[in-house]
């Protein structure tokens, strides 16, 4: 009973994250605040839901914290791959306070935008 | 040797995929964990018996500060999304403080895993390139922050 109180906490939380991810993907000005977005806050969210699974179906529980180490572990390499292709690409971020990199690898003149609409 | 302690954590997962906890899983778990320990270079490793115990604590230090960071800034990004304006995004250079590849590697990994910072490059000397929601609070944090993450890596890895 306990456990299915806490099961269904634990999923409202995952899900209420993933909503919040989706909601920065669509509202962040350019690709590498998105990334940030799709990549970080639905990380918590899948999180919340694999806990919930846990507690929620006994019968999984081990899966599901395999599950949630091997997706924690692996998701940053997808957010650094495309950061590194988009920057790559010679898209820049807008207003930036700061940018060391683009010293660096010699931003395009004019600091392009991706098409952020 | 160092092959057969790497299979043992594999063939706990092993079985805990299989949700199965028997002796037969364990024994499958454990070939094939052997196997992939081999394939993945952990013949060349070396284990010292009296470091082991040290380097598991580390371990399990790190991964629990670990989640406690993904679930604090976590929270922060969250905030972030409902009110874009708070964003103030740039890029920082970050020095690794070991320039070996394996650290740079690790370190630009535990960086993106935690929300709000995320490795956009590499230069040739293995400066890392951190895209930062909030530039100006990570500016002050990001070099203590590498020096303790360094710190257990070291630990982790046996090597001072």
């Amino acid at each position: 009973m306990v456990g299915q109180i806490l099961g269904l906490i634990a999923l409202w939380f995952g899900v209420g994250f993933a909503v919040i991810g989706i909601v920065g993907l669509l509202r962040f000005p350019d690709v590498y605040t998105r990334i940030h977005a799709a990549g970080k806050v639905s990380t918590l969210g899948l999180v919340g839901i694999l806990a919930g699974v846990a507690l929620l179906m006994p019968e999984a529980t081990p899966r599901a914290i395999v599950l949630t180490l091997f997706a924690v572990v692996t998701l940053p390499v997808s957010s650094h791959a495309i950061a590194s292709a988009a920057y790559q690409r010679g898209m820049r971020g807008k207003n930036y306070v700061r940018d060391d990199l683009s010293a660096v690898v010699g931003g395009s003149a004019g600091s392009e935008s991706d098409g952020a609409r | 040797m160092a092959i057969a302690v790497l299979a043992l954590p594999l063939a706990l997962i092993w079985m805990l995929l299989n949700n199965q906890l028997t002796p037969d899983s364990f024994l499958v778990g454990y070939l094939l964990g052997a196997g992939v320990a081999a394939a993945a270079g952990a013949g060349r490793a070396r284990l010292r018996g009296r470091t082991l115990p040290r380097q598991a604590v580390a371990l399990i230090v790190y991964s629990v500060i670990l989640a406690r960071d993904i679930f604090l800034s976590g929270i922060d990004v969250a905030h972030k999304a409902l009110n874009p304006k708070t964003l103030r995004p740039g890029i920082l250079a970050v020095d690794p403080l070991d320039r070996r590849g394996l650290y740079a590697a690790l370190s630009a990994h535990s960086i993106t895993i935690t929300p709000g910072q995320l490795v956009v490059e590499f230069d040739h000397e293995n400066t890392m390139y951190v895209h930062c929601l909030d530039v100006v609070a990570s500016d002050s944090t990001v070099a203590s922050d590498q020096r303790k993450r360094l710190r257990l890596f070291k630990r982790i890895l046996g090597d001072g």
